[in-house]
């Protein structure tokens, strides 16, 4: 058991739209207050709460369902607690300690994650930090936790830009059938294209973010690992418009000890296999 | 070896809610290092103050044991709201058992979907003065990456904590030019000073856990 803490450098390969609501009819992007020597700057940023469910456990679960054949088979209560967390529905005032043992032991991805059964809540023990913007305004903190020296970074106005699509209604335009080759809008009816647009942090912009993993297994943070590289496979998105292209993020580790990744990811991908019918029962047993 | 002690931590990112006391805090830490954490619940008395080992000094007040540390003191926050969001994914309803396969209130009950406002504080340091003794002080904050609520999802992150000596004791009073300012909550009692300066009379506790009802009492703050 120790304290890991893991650093990452995420590069933007495509606009960045993880928004906080909407100002008018134009979609703003999740900023953030920050203090620097010219006042308060509202700077974008990642939400830990996002990396945390798009990059950590939805590609973590959706592999243990798929891996375990859980699919088709799983109740609202279980996969609500598989990706979600689940909730406190009942209250009970024992603790099952053998219940949280065998969870522990069966669910690594969990254990580091933490959830609640419907009358326990269990700790997680992943910090996953916010995604700071890489610019001028953030220097302070990048340079005293991720050892980023003071090399004139752009200001962050310089990497927000601007998206725009139309989608059109299809039942507010005119039809009319052709003889030949079925229905088709009427040329003289009014087009009624639909502008949609909103804010976005560019491509090739950087986040620096990180994970803490205290008092943490090798097998979680095999699972951790493991869970990345699944969400980095799958393209890597966080915020909204992931199906436009939006979102995707290429994620560098930098690592405070040398580790056998390759090593620790086969590790709880052995452990998790070898795991299967006792894991599966557990589950079930938990929301029976 | 007890000496007035000033202790600031470097954030990386917001507070969400109240800002924490350091004497809540260590004690925190090390009753979890004695195995007594998450013992307390609101619905059940908790025994007298005293019973968990710290570093910080305590002294009597108004008949009350009290930990000789401020509040939190940070030189300049931007409050906002930021919204913490969850949502049944119904794009996963294949998942489901066939025969489990129910329609779900979204709107209230297990599965309501929530879009939760919470305040959140934007400041870079915050500063305690405290007496104590300076290496346990330094040996409990050490393994405190993180502070407030939330921490899990990145609220908190203290990048590093800095502990120098000081020659004053601020833990309680703070004496100015134009009178004693009161620095953290204590007793409402006639052992305070009579020409105290920034206090308003409150209801609330003055030891750790500051958030459970059988410390609630009369008391003083800082205003």
């Amino acid at each position: 058991m120790n304290t890991l803490t893991i650093r990452c450098i995420s590069e933007a390969l495509s606009p960045i739209t993880h928004m906080q609501g909407v100002s008018g009819n134009e979609a703003m992007i999740a900023r953030e207050p920050v203090t620097t020597a010219h006042g308060t700057q509202w700077i974008p940023f990642l939400s830990g709460n996002a990396i945390r469910h798009r990059a950590i456990r939805e590609p973590g679960v959706l592999w243990l369902i798929q891996a375990y054949g859980l699919k088709g088979i799983i109740s609202l209560a279980e996969l609500n607690f598989l990706m979600h967390g689940g909730n406190l529905t009942e209250s009970n005032r024992a603790e099952d300690t053998g219940r949280i043992a065998e969870m522990y032991r069966t669910w690594p991805l969990l254990r580091l994650l933490g959830g609640c059964l419907p009358n326990q809540i269990l700790a997680g023990s992943l910090d996953v930090w916010r995604g700071v913007l890489v610019c001028a305004e953030n220097t302070s903190v990048l340079c005293n936790d991720f050892g980023l020296r003071d090399v004139g970074l752009r200001p962050s106005e310089q990497w927000i830009d601007g998206y725009q699509y139309t989608r059109s209604d299809a039942k507010g335009r005119a039809l009319h059938q052709t003889a030949d080759a079925g229905l088709f809008p009427d040329k003289k009816s009014n087009t009624n294209l639909m502008i949609f647009n909103g804010q976005c942090v560019t491509r090739g912009a950087v986040f620096a973010h990180g994970f803490t993993c205290k008092a943490v297994s090798d097998l979680e943070i095999g699972a951790l690992l493991w869970s990345l590289r699944l969400w980095q496979a799958g393209g890597g998105t966080i915020g909204g418009q992931a199906s436009r292209g939006h979102g995707r993020l290429k994620m560098t580790l930098i690592m405070d000890e040398v580790l056998d990744q390759d090593g620790l990811c086969r590790s709880y991908v052995s452990h998790a296999m070898s795991l299967k019918d006792e894991a599966v029962a557990w589950l079930h047993g938990a929301f029976a | 070896m007890n000496g007035g002690v000033k202790v600031t931590a470097t954030l990386g990112s917001p507070v969400l809610g109240e800002l924490p006391f350091l004497d809540a805090l260590i004690e925190y830490e090390m009753a979890m290092h004695h195995g007594m954490a998450d013992k307390f619940e609101r619905a059940i008395a908790i025994p007298a103050y005293g019973n968990i080992p710290s570093p910080i000094l305590r002294r009597m007040i108004g008949g009350q044991l009290i930990p000789c540390c401020s509040s939190p003191i940070a030189c300049h926050a931007d409050n906002t709201v930021e919204y913490i969001s969850k949502r049944l994914d119904v794009g996963m309803a294949d998942c489901l058992d066939d025969k489990k396969r129910i329609k779900v209130n979204m709107t209230g009950g297990a599965y309501k979907s929530y879009h939760l406002p919470f305040p959140i504080q934007s400041i870079t340091h915050i500063v305690w003065f405290a007496v104590g003794d300076r290496r346990g002080i330094k040996k409990s904050l050490h393994r405190m990456t993180s502070i407030g609520k939330k921490r899990s999802v990145g609220y908190g992150r203290v990048i590093d904590w800095t502990i120098e000596a000081v020659e004053q004791d601020w833990s309680w009073f703070a004496t100015t030019q134009s009178g004693i300012v009161l620095m953290r909550p204590l007793p409402d009692c006639n052992d305070l000073p009579q020409d105290m300066l920034g206090a308003r009379k409150d209801y609330g506790a003055v030891q750790p856990p500051m958030w459970h009802p059988s410390r609630y009492m009369d008391r003083v703050v800082p205003c």
